[in-house]
């Protein structure tokens, strides 16, 4: 049985105006989901309905077993508190309560208001110097990360996320992006409303509304690894340009339209982010050598072998490169006689064959 | 572990009582404005309370000087004749006993008797005598039921002695006679089918102005009058104060009535009655403002606390979206209009006080007592009041939608 089932689902406003359109899907628990598409699409809606803040016009929707069509309001505002956390792009902080208290705030509609559970939920977020700041003395990512922490707070099933960088800059979106993916480490089942391809990029699976319907679905395993390959060469060629391994990222163009792509691979310990530079760690390093040196084989092979201009090698080589194992790297490279530079000169990465050679 | 449910309801009163102070911190101007229009609706109710409650003791004690309001006389029976009527005078004792009982009763006994009336020395240019209605009575009571009564005396009169008199004064003008003259009276013995007369002098203590019928008696001591008239141990009447207001006065006279078989008990009903008709108009009076006052009042903190809480929309789709219920939302507002309510009662009441004391003062030139029984009243009212004024607005708390409140930008 999946964690979240949605069966039929449509909200209609007045006769004609649909907001979700017999709208069906399943979510396995654990699962991170981003839902996308245009203004109007129904995202939100969905969001609200998943939360029990608004009621499907038809259809069903069950969270964990439970079918929600069948509670009342207080029942639903049980649901609430008990299963679901809430964070919001505008934030939605109580402005006469501090920070500690918007946190306790959401223990006491629980159950309980418990001040140190709720100040090491702060801290773990690491606001734990900001405890006693009201909202308007916190930043936009501060305040995201009290939101955070309050969503939190009551060990939520599922925690739903509308739009939850929409009002952040780069760098607290980043902070916010990494504490979402420690949260879907954890185990935690999050469904994230963005417009942004790349904060949809960092989820296991993307949704794709347009007017209430579903129309699409992807997965993003194979794509991404491609992408973490591409990057990877992009920090190769900036290290090999500059001549330092340690780069400062206003310095790699790449970096800021895949920020989010940036932080998983550090969070996979391909890189290394530290404040504003960026370098390839042990473990990611033989992976972009091992890029490049295919790379430029292939191009090596396209201009040598098949007499490709110049201005073609570079975009047939990106091609093929994915497709080139260890060992048909390893023939290639001893087909064209260990090449030591790629037609434009640049180096190309020893293999094992060249050292045996 | 026994005490941790009760840890556990300590702290989440400790954040509803964090939440509810904020929200009325954040809210300062209107919540200013509700309790001072709670802490006037309390002033007002709290002055008009205590002026009423002490207007009421003191126009009580005012009507006194109206005097009796009870006249105690023989029961006619039947075939009776009617020159008779008179009742043994132990009515007295009997009633100092009921007064022990009933405090502030205030009463005097009086044998009235026909004598005639004759200066000493006599003078020729004046009547040999007049027929007065000569009063046999404790001077000293009687004057306690007629404080108002003025008396023309050389020192204060109070009880009479055996010689004394004290004279009205249209009497006293006929007759040439003044305070410290002498008169003599003659009655003839009231005893059955006796037909003698006995005379007696007595010194003019003081003459009586009332502008009533007193002015045409003499007032003896009771029992030289009954030695003179022959009727030793006899009373005519007897004129009572019964204390308090129109339904004690009533429940006094029945309580005389069933107390003293044979006696006929009679209210003075235009005393009675205007006292009962002036307090009860200050009452009505003191009623009728502090209704319109607390609805008045009432408008405007229900107009404040619907503006508040619309204002704090956003705050409670929030909290409804964190799993609040509609009942939990709508008691944090209850409660501070409530609280609005406790803390603009009691300021209320300090400065109703401070005002009724200063009204009294100024409009009646009394120092007036406080009714400690008006504070609880009065906090209590504000409270409810403040209450009752929130129920209306607390009622968009159900209307808030939290998907639509927080939707978007």
């Amino acid at each position: 049985m999946a964690f979240i089932e949605i069966e039929g689902l449509t909200k209609k406003y007045g006769e004609a105006v649909y907001a979700l359109r017999s709208f069906s899907l399943e979510v396995a628990k654990g699962e991170w989901l981003a839902v996308m598409g245009p203004s109007g699409s129904g995202k939100s809606t969905l969001l609200n309905i998943l939360g029990c803040l608004d009621s499907p016009t038809e259809g069903r929707v069950a969270i964990d077993g439970e079918d929600l069509g069948g509670l009342g309001p207080a029942e639903l505002a049980r649901f609430r508190a008990e299963k679901v956390g809430f964070i919001f792009q505008q934030f939605h902080l109580v402005p006469y309560l501090t920070a500690l208290e918007n946190v306790m705030l959401a223990q006491y509609f629980h159950s309980l208001a418990e001040e140190q559970e709720a100040a090491e939920a702060l801290r773990r977020v690491g606001l734990g110097d900001r405890l006693h700041h009201l909202p308007s003395q916190l930043s936009g990512g501060e305040q995201q990360r009290v939101c955070v922490a309050r969503a939190l707070i009551n060990q939520p099933n599922l925690i739903l996320a509308d739009e939850p960088t929409g009002n952040l800059d780069e760098v607290n979106e980043t902070i916010v992006m990494g504490l979402f993916t420690e949260l879907h480490r954890e185990g935690h089942t999050i469904v994230m409303v963005t417009h942004d391809a790349e904060i949809g990029r960092m989820t296991e699976r993307r949704i794709e509304l347009h007017h209430g319907r579903l129309a699409d679905v992807s997965d993003f395993p194979a794509r991404e690894e491609e992408l973490i390959d591409n990057l990877l060469k992009a920090v190769w060629h900036a290290q090999e340009d500059t001549g330092k391994t340690v780069l400062a990222v206003e310095a790699l163009p790449e970096f800021v339209p895949n920020r989010a792509t940036f932080l998983l691979m550090a969070q996979e310990e391909l890189i290394r982010l530290d404040g504003g530079s960026l370098a390839l760690t042990a473990y990611g390093e033989p992976r972009a050598r091992e890029i490049i040196r295919r790379h430029r084989l292939a191009e090596r092979l396209f201009f040598d072998t098949f007499g490709l201009e110049a201005g073609l090698l570079d975009a047939n080589a990106c091609r093929i490169e994915h497709t080139l194992g260890f060992e048909v790297t390893e023939k290639l490279c001893k087909f064209l006689k260990h090449p030591e530079t790629c037609p434009h000169g640049s180096p190309i990465p020893r293999g094992a064959c060249c050292l045996r050679k | 572990m026994s005490n941790r449910p009760a840890a556990q309801a300590g702290k989440r009163r400790s954040l509803f009582w964090r939440v509810w102070l904020r929200s009325l911190v954040v809210k300062r101007p209107q919540a200013a404005l509700a309790m001072g229009s709670l802490l006037v609706g309390a002033a007002v109710a709290a002055a008009l309370l205590n002026l009423y409650g002490d207007v009421r003791h003191k126009m009580t004690q005012e009507f006194r000087a109206y005097g009796a309001n009870v006249i105690l006389s023989p029961a006619v029976t039947p075939g009776a004749s009617s020159a008779l009527t008179v009742m043994d005078d132990d009515i007295v004792w009997r009633l100092q006993e009921i007064g022990r009982q009933m405090r502030g009763l205030t009463f005097a006994p009086q044998l009235h008797v026909v004598a005639q009336l004759k200066p000493v020395p006599a003078d020729p240019r004046l009547p040999e005598f007049q027929n007065v209605v000569a009063v046999g009575t404790d001077f000293a009571a009687l004057r306690a039921l007629y404080p108002g009564w003025r008396i023309q005396a050389a020192k204060e009169v109070g009880a009479l002695g055996p010689d004394e008199c004290v004279l009205g004064a249209h009497v006293a003008g006929r007759l040439h006679l003044a305070a410290g003259g002498t008169l003599e009276l003659e009655a003839a013995s009231g005893a059955p089918h006796s037909t003698m007369a006995s005379r007696s002098a007595f010194r003019i203590a003081g003459v009586l102005s009332t502008g009533g019928a007193e002015d045409d008696r003499v007032f003896l001591e009771l029992g030289s009058l009954q030695r003179l008239a022959g009727l030793e141990g006899k009373v005519s009447l007897v004129e009572l104060n019964l204390p308090g207001e129109r339904a004690e006065i009533e429940r006094g006279v029945q309580g005389l009535v069933r107390s003293l078989p044979g006696v006929d008990v009679r209210p003075v009903h235009q005393i009675v009655e205007s006292q009962g008709r002036v307090l009860a108009t200050i009452r009505w009076l003191a009623i009728s403002l502090t209704a319109l006052i607390l609805v008045i009042i009432g408008l405007c903190v229900m107009a404040t606390m619907t503006a508040i809480v619309l204002e704090r929309r956003k705050d409670i789709a929030v909290m409804k979206a964190l799993g609040a219920s509609d009942r939990l939302v709508m008691r944090l507002f209850l409660s501070e209009g409530a609280g609005l309510g406790l803390v603009g009662g009691m300021a209320g009441f300090a400065l109703g006080a401070l005002l009724a004391r200063e009204l009294a003062r100024r409009l009646f030139d009394v120092s007036l007592g406080l009714s400690w029984w008006t504070l609880p009243v009065v906090v209590l009212m504000s409270v409810l009041l403040a209450g009752a004024s929130t129920l209306f607005p607390v009622r968009i708390v159900r209307g808030v939608e939290p998907a639509v409140v927080l939707k978007g930008e």
